[in-house]
């Protein structure tokens, strides 16, 4: 029998506006969260791709005949199997050396006649101590000139501070899209504090607690707050799954392929939910410390 | 009940409105406030129904010192106080039936509790008909009348009350003064500001005289 609010709430223009904006907020909210997971699940799978793999590259020594260069490689790689540490050692055959250059140089008879560097692949025991890498590299170049040990951690360094710094940014995208969506529901609640000041000292004269009337507008955010979230979200998911897709389709290698679990669909989803809770929370501290400078 | 000591009230940095209030009231009392208009009969109301902190003295109410009283505090205080307001403040958003229930419902009731109990206080004072009108539908005095029962309705300590028959016929005002006498007997105390000297003459209780913002209290009109 009872009407759901004492204030006329719904009927308050400035309050119309509000799950639209929130909407807005939390389709940017969604966006740059997505990118945040998107660039986590990137991170995360180059430092797995790379921890504990290292690659030894011997130059092509043209002033050696072959069966010197093939005596040199071998040694190389009987030295790297012989340290402590070392877990598995694999030799790149000349097919396999070819494919990694193909997608750059071309595939064709010219690719044939370079002289490409032998590779091994050296892969780390994890249970073992860590190898002293720099005495090994000392000992390749005594065996062979000009031999590379790569642990890939300067590159992936950069690539990974880069990718930090991108993370960060749509971190600090979705911190202000929040403070942007608080600031608005400060905005109406004070307004209708305003607007309704007369019912207010009413509900006061008769009983009412300030938290009582609090709670009016709190729950009034919360349905504006999760009314707008849906709509951000639902508007957004299509765009970040196109976006997955397109992606994916690239075949880029700086994104490898991303595809979202349980958590990351879970914490998208729950954008709407911790939206409406976030501006009821504002709505209450607006209203009881608005109604405290009252005293 | 009600204690005012060296009690004044001005409004902002306007000459003072009411100075030197210093009186008292027993619990299960009925005074009138009687004097000519502007002579400070509804501020004196606000402040004793705490819409109004004096600008200087003390004022305490069931015992109650309300200089140092926190709002929750003042809030609850204000439970035991029925008003009736000179220019009623209905909720235009709310039927009958939800503004005379808003004073149960504020204190954290559930309806089924008190449902029947507000239908009844409708019929009683004719308004059964009418629980589902919206208050901008209804007469002068028959929103005087829905005011009057939410003020009641919570079986107040005090009862304060603005020109409470000001826009209902002598028969309704008469009815509506029978129902202050009935609360008055059970131990409510009544304080009702009013012109109607009819009213106070034959219902004679002592009067509370405002004049140029200072008070007497005169015994009841034989």
């Amino acid at each position: 029998m009872f009407y759901s609010s004492d204030l006329p709430l719904k009927k308050d223009q400035s309050a119309r506006f509000l799950p639209l904006l929130v909407g807005f907020m939390v389709f940017l909210a969604a966006l740059a969260l997505a990118g945040a997971l998107a660039m986590n699940a990137v991170v995360s799978d180059w430092q797995s791709a790379f921890t504990g793999k290292l690659t030894v590259q011997i130059p092509y020594d043209d002033t050696a005949s072959p069966s010197i260069r093939s005596e040199r490689l071998q040694g190389v790689v009987d030295l790297l199997r012989m340290q402590p540490g070392i877990g598995g050692v694999t030799l790149l055959g000349p097919e396999e050396t070819r494919a990694l250059v193909e997608p750059w140089l071309g595939a064709g008879a010219a690719l044939q006649d370079l002289p490409l560097p032998s590779l091994i692949a050296v892969s780390l025991d994890l249970d073992a101590a860590e190898p002293d890498l720099t005495a090994i590299s000392i000992k390749l170049q005594e065996l062979a000139p000009g031999t590379q040990l790569d642990d890939h951690q300067r590159w992936l360094g950069e690539v990974l501070t880069n990718l930090r710094s991108l993370q960060l940014l749509a971190l600090g995208l979705l911190f202000i899209v929040g403070i942007s969506a608080m600031l608005a529901v400060v905005y109406v609640t004070r307004t209708g504090l305003a607007i309704h000041h007369e019912v207010i000292e009413l509900l006061h004269l008769i009983g009412a607690k300030d938290a009582y009337v609090a709670r009016q507008f709190q729950r009034q955010a919360f349905v504006l707050g999760l009314t707008g979230g849906v709509i951000g979200l639902l508007v957004a998911v299509p765009l970040v799954i196109f976006i997955g897709y397109a992606l994916s389709g690239a075949d880029s290698v700086l994104f490898p392929q991303v595809e979202f679990g349980g958590l990351e669909w879970g914490l998208l989803a729950a954008l709407p939910p911790v939206t409406a809770i976030i501006a009821m929370i504002t709505a209450r501290r607006t209203v009881l410390r608005g109604l405290a400078k009252l005293s | 009940m009600i204690h005012f000591e060296e009690v004044a009230l001005r409004y902002g940095d306007g000459a003072e409105t009411l100075r030197d209030l210093s009186f008292h009231l027993e619990p299960g009392s009925f005074h009138y406030v009687v004097g000519p208009s502007g002579a400070g009969k509804s501020s004196l109301l606000k402040m004793m129904y705490l819409a109004l902190p004096p600008s200087d003295g003390r004022i305490s109410l069931f015992g109650r010192d309300l200089g140092d009283m926190s709002r929750d505090d003042l809030a609850i205080l204000r439970r035991r106080i029925g008003v009736v307001f000179q220019e009623f403040r209905l909720l235009n958003h709310l039927n009958v039936f939800q503004n005379v229930a808003l004073p149960l419902k504020v204190t954290g009731k559930r309806e089924p509790r008190w449902q029947a109990h507000v239908k009844e206080l409708l019929e009683w004072v004719g308004l059964g008909e009418r629980i589902h009108a919206d208050p901008l539908t209804l007469s002068g005095g028959e929103q005087q009348r829905v005011a009057i029962a939410r003020a009641v309705i919570t079986r107040p300590n005090l009862i304060i009350a603005d020109e409470p028959t000001g826009n209902v016929d002598d028969r309704m005002a008469i009815r509506l003064m029978y129902l202050f006498e009935e609360l008055n007997k059970v131990g409510t105390t009544v304080i009702i500001a009013t012109h109607n000297e009819g009213l106070v003459d034959r219902f004679p209780h002592p009067l509370i005289s405002l004049r140029d913002g200072s008070l007497e209290i005169l015994p009841a009109p034989v």
